[in-house]
């Protein structure tokens, strides 16, 4: 569905993605590892055209991803949220149905009530972001993503920025979205999690994708001593 | 001799004049400001370019410079007639504009990039973005400085005498000369403290209720 074939892209003089390649298929749950400063940011801000690359292409059923209209074929889950201060947890997920897709706020409404449902937050729709819980707040996020219908949901370290305690509500919403088959690429530290809802686990160095395979793969029968390494280091 | 209700009411009609071209003034130049921050925001070259001279010649004279150069000047430019509300409501609102809009482009720089990415990604498009996501916040974290600015609009009205309006200031100077007494310069000391504080009051209001708005996401 999605492929990224032969991406590079630099900082200045800097290779941060060096000739990565990467197909992603429909209901595929792909997990994304590596040492800090690998590129994973990077790559996933590139799927979502948030960062220009340099050469190589990014197309979606064979279309671009640059072309304005294919933006909401994706969507991205940010490390620190970024949900809208101004708005109601409700009107964070709802702004953008109305406004780009046009559909009416009743309509947008129920939708958006639906999604709070199911991420477990019925009952916060008209709580400001400031009166959340970190965990809370990535819930809404989730569910502000979900409510453009993307084809494809990114993770950048979803719960990085949270509390150890507040990372499993967050997890097992994820882990819902993944048995209904939604399309996910996670970047995530969170080892055990990656091992236990990706059916693919990449492993990112240096802007390269170095291994890839299933998780039995890359987390047991490793040969990588630097894979085996990275791997022991946070389990 | 009492002739303290009808000194008050002569201020008050003074009153008034300051307070409705204080009104214009804000009403008209915050919209206003929020535009011109836009158009920069845009950062077309040349239009920046006249903008950051402009913006210079406003910062760099006194208000009553302005006031006068409107009132007198604008009608020798362009042949036209102003009243002096009319001259006074252009130069206020001409100078607010721009101090305000100078304000808002510094807390637009203030809000994290995350807010634009978080709409890009969404499939708002620029304009979308601006005005549905950073615009209300940077407005929201403006607000202390915008109240300033609202105040400093109340002091600038006690130059209306110079072109011949009879505001506070003036009407309470009328006074004093007739009766050589000190009230109606108590009394216009009072309404200008009124006025103010009525204006700080709304700002706090404004900012409490908006406050639960103020989050930042920091990495
Ligand atoms: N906007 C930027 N300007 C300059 N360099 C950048 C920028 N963004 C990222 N980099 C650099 O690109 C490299 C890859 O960064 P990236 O954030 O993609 O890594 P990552 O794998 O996500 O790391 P982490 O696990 O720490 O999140 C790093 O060396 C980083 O310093
Ligand atoms: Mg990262």
């Amino acid at each position: 569905m999605i492929s990224v074939r032969n991406i590079s892209k630099q900082f200045k003089d800097t290779p941060v993605l060096q000739d990565v390649s990467l197909e992603i298929k429909k209901g595929q749950v792909i997990g994304l590892i590596g040492p800090s400063g690998a590129g994973k940011s990077t790559l996933l801000r590139c799927i979502v055209n948030l960062e220009q690359i340099d050469s190589g292409t990014i197309c979606i059923d064979s279309k671009k991803i640059t072309d304005a209209k294919m933006q909401t074929k994706t969507g991205i889950v940010f490390q620190n949220f970024n949900l809208f201060p101004q708005k109601t947890v409700l009107e964070n997920i709802t702004l953008a149905p109305q406004i780009v897709n046009n559909i009416s706020k009743s309509k947008a409404n129920q939708a958006g009530q639906r999604l709070l449902a199911k991420v477990g937050l019925s009952d916060k729709a008209n709580q400001y972001p400031s009166e959340l819980s970190g965990g809370q707040t990535q819930r809404v996020a989730i569910a502000r993503a979900l409510a453009m219908n993307p084809e494809v949901l990114l993770f950048d370290e979803p719960t990085s920025a949270l509390d150890p305690e507040l990372t499993n509500e967050v997890l097992s919403v994820i882990r819902q979205l993944a048995r209904d088959n939604m399309t996910i690429v996670i970047a995530s530290h969170e080892m055990a999690f990656i091992r236990q809802i990706a059916d693919t686990v990449i492993f990112m160095e240096k802007g390269r994708i170095v291994a890839k395979g299933s998780p039995t793969d890359i987390f047991e029968r490793q040969t990588n001593v630097r894979i085996k390494k990275f791997i022991q280091l946070f389990n | 001799m009492n002739t303290l209700g009808p000194t008050i009411l002569y201020l008050l009609q003074g009153g008034l004049v300051t307070f409705l071209v204080w009104l214009v003034t804000v009403v008209f130049s915050l919209p206003l400001a929020v535009l011109v921050a836009f158009v920069r925001k845009m950062n077309n070259r040349f239009v920046n370019a006249i903008l950051g001279v402009y913006t210079t010649l406003v910062r760099g004279t006194p208000l009553l410079f302005q006031l006068i150069f409107v009132y007198f000047g604008v009608p020798i430019m362009f042949k036209i007639q102003l009243s002096p509300f009319c001259a006074a409501s252009l130069a206020f609102i001409n100078s607010w504009t721009i101090y305000m809009s100078e304000i808002i482009r510094g807390n637009i720089e203030g809000i994290d990039k995350g807010q634009y990415e978080a709409g890009k990604v969404l499939g708002m498009n620029y304009f979308q973005i601006m005005f549905t996501v950073i615009f209300p916040q940077a407005l929201v974290t403006a607000l202390p400085s915008l109240c300033n600015q609202a105040i400093e609009a109340i002091w600038g009205t006690s130059l209306l005498s110079t072109i011949g309006m009879d505001d506070i200031l003036k009407s309470a100077r009328v006074i004093l000369m007739r009766d050589f007494s000190m009230e109606p310069f108590i009394i216009a000391g009072i309404l200008y403290l009124l006025f103010n504080g009525a204006v700080v009051l709304l700002f706090k209001k404004i900012e409490e209720r908006t406050s639960r708005f103020r989050i930042q996401y920091t990495k």
